[in-house]
């Protein structure tokens, strides 16, 4: 393996020695590991998928995702695609999470990967997917694009860990179908600097099928994140969620939520809250509900502020120092208990926040 | 803030406020290591089903008095200052505060060997059935009116209302509030 600063690849949540079901790894446009341990679990390179698996080239490849879309997207599909092609058969339900890490060494100044994952009628899987640089000021562009597709009845948890540097700019591009009766909870954690992000990653939900997106974001000084997610809800009866919650600590986030209802029995929440903690950061929440059929039920709330006051004082009262009481205030906005998602994801998630938060208070 | 807890001074707010996200567990977990402390205070109090909730969110008024003795438990300063701790509290739960005032305030011990005191402001006395205080002073538009025996003083409240404290126990308890302060 390339020289790679365990330390780094400790933020996103990689650990070679804990249990896990898959790995994959990529520095660069290289691929350092592929691996799985489960009958019924294919990890293996998109490129050797194309040669296996002759449908991902045909059918899934750049289907959700237009080639075309953007620049970004665009330069993506110019080049070799690097990444990986996930699929579980039918029927099949892993409890164990699958690792995947992609970093960014700075040997190119773009990184372009592509991801597929595929998930058979019936099958549950949970991937834990982190990205970082080689060190803190590495410089350059990572793409990002996942296409994934779940079958009926599927279940899908993918938890994305970010800790970028503060000169990188990043363009993760997703979308998810999501068929009737599969379940798609997607969590994204962002809590350190990066020079640039932008996502809006989109699930087409059919009928009785759900997708839930979680943001955790502390926007640190000069951070810009243009995040969020889009939600079309086009079977009967089907559910979507997106819930965010954003530190601004002098970053800039534009938080764009997008539920849209377009058949009967659709119901859809959204929630954005921000917390400032000081004068120079930005917090801009762009909630869109869109309803198509009188018979749906779509809501949202948005809320920013500061850390009140009172509750500083209250808890000091205790014998904090005003910083804990921070810190603590900070920890608990940030603190989403996630339905669904496995407790030793939940406990990892828990544990990178924890650690930002007291490495920065 | 802190500073008053760090030397030895701990409250008990009569409105405390709500802070969404913040376990009650962990703000006593930020105050001791020992877990089995804060559950045996917590049973003491009628609180194990709140210990995961967030502080004082949804509870009750009896429910946020309970919370507020509870930290003051696991926090076990030297002086509180109790503001109006019975006031929305069922008669139930009333003996529960008290007994666990009591505990905090070693009452137990022979008055020399006490480490604790305690501040306390009530409008109705009601707690003073449960604990008994060493003396009560009457406090009205911002001055001491008044001090003595607690019992004695509600008594005569009960009997002439707190108007009659700004002449009756001026004369009365004058000498003895003075010495007092």
């Amino acid at each position: 393996m390339h020289s790679i600063d365990n330390e780094r690849l400790i933020t996103i949540g990689y650990d070679s020695c804990a249990a896990s079901c898959g790995r994959f790894m990529v520095l660069d446009h290289d691929i350092l590991e592929k691996s799985s341990d489960i009958v019924g679990l294919h990890v293996i390179p998109l490129r050797e998928a194309f040669q296996k698996f002759p449908h991902v080239k045909d059918r899934l490849f750049f289907n959700l995702v237009d080639a075309d879309k953007n620049e970004f997207t665009r330069l993506a599909a110019g080049s070799e695609p690097v990444g990986y092609y996930v699929r579980v058969e039918e029927g099949v339900k892993i409890e164990e999470p699958m690792q995947a890490a992609f970093l960014f060494g700075g040997a190119d100044p773009v990184q372009a990967i592509h991801n597929i994952i595929e998930l058979s009628p019936g099958a549950a899987l949970n991937i834990v997917n982190g990205c970082t640089t080689s060190c803190s000021d590495t410089a350059g562009r990572h793409i990002g694009i996942t296409e994934t597709y779940l079958g009926r009845g599927s279940s899908l948890g993918y938890t994305m860990l970010h800790n970028w540097g503060h000169t990188m700019e990043v363009y993760p591009v997703g979308a998810t179908m999501v068929e009737e009766g599969a379940t798609y909870l997607s969590n994204y954690v962002a809590m350190t600097s990066v020079k640039k992000i932008v996502s809006y990653p989109v699930a087409h939900v059919c009928s009785g099928a759900t997708a839930r997106f979680y943001s955790i974001i502390y926007a640190r000084e000069n951070s810009l994140f243009d995040t969020g997610a889009m939600t079309v809800l086009q079977g009967e009866g089907a559910g979507g969620e997106i819930v965010s919650r954003v530190v601004s600590e002098g970053g800039t986030v534009i938080s764009r939520q997008m539920i849209s209802g377009n058949v009967k029995g659709s119901i859809g929440h959204m929630e954005c809250s921000g917390l400032l903690l000081n004068e120079r950061g930005v917090i801009h929440s762009v909630p869109e509900l869109r309803g198509e059929h009188p018979d749906i039920n779509l809501s949202h709330e948005a809320a920013i502020g500061r850390i009140s006051d009172e509750e500083l004082s209250y808890l000091m009262t205790r014998g904090l120092s005003e910083e804990q009481a921070r810190s603590l205030i900070i920890r608990g906005f940030l603190d989403i208990r996630i339905e669904g998602l496995p407790e030793k994801v939940q406990l990892l998630v828990d544990e990178i926040i924890d650690r930002s938060i007291t490495g920065s208070i | 803030m802190d500073e008053r807890s760090r030397l030895g001074i701990g409250m008990a707010f009569q409105y405390p406020p709500a802070v969404k996200g913040v376990r009650l567990e962990t703000l006593l977990q930020t105050l001791t290591s020992d877990h089995a402390l804060i559950r045996n205070h917590a049973e003491r109090l009628n609180m194990t089903g709140y210990l995961d909730r967030d502080i004082n969110v949804g509870f009750s008024g009896g429910e946020r008095k309970r919370s507020e003795i509870l930290q003051l438990m696991v926090q076990m300063p030297e002086l509180m200052l109790l503001d109006e701790p019975e006031s929305g509290v069922d008669i139930e739960n009333i003996s529960v505060i008290a007994q666990a005032l009591r505990v905090m305030l070693e009452k137990e011990k022979p008055i020399s060997k006490r480490t604790r005191s305690a501040i306390m402001i009530t409008h109705t006395g009601f707690i003073l059935d449960y604990i008994k205080a060493d003396i009560a002073f009457v406090i009205m538009d911002g001055h001491v009116l008044g001090c003595g025996a607690p019992g004695e003083i509600f008594d005569e409240i009960k009997e002439f209302g707190y108007k009659k404290c700004g002449t009756c126990f001026a004369e009365k308890y004058r000498d003895m509030c003075v010495e007092n302060l």
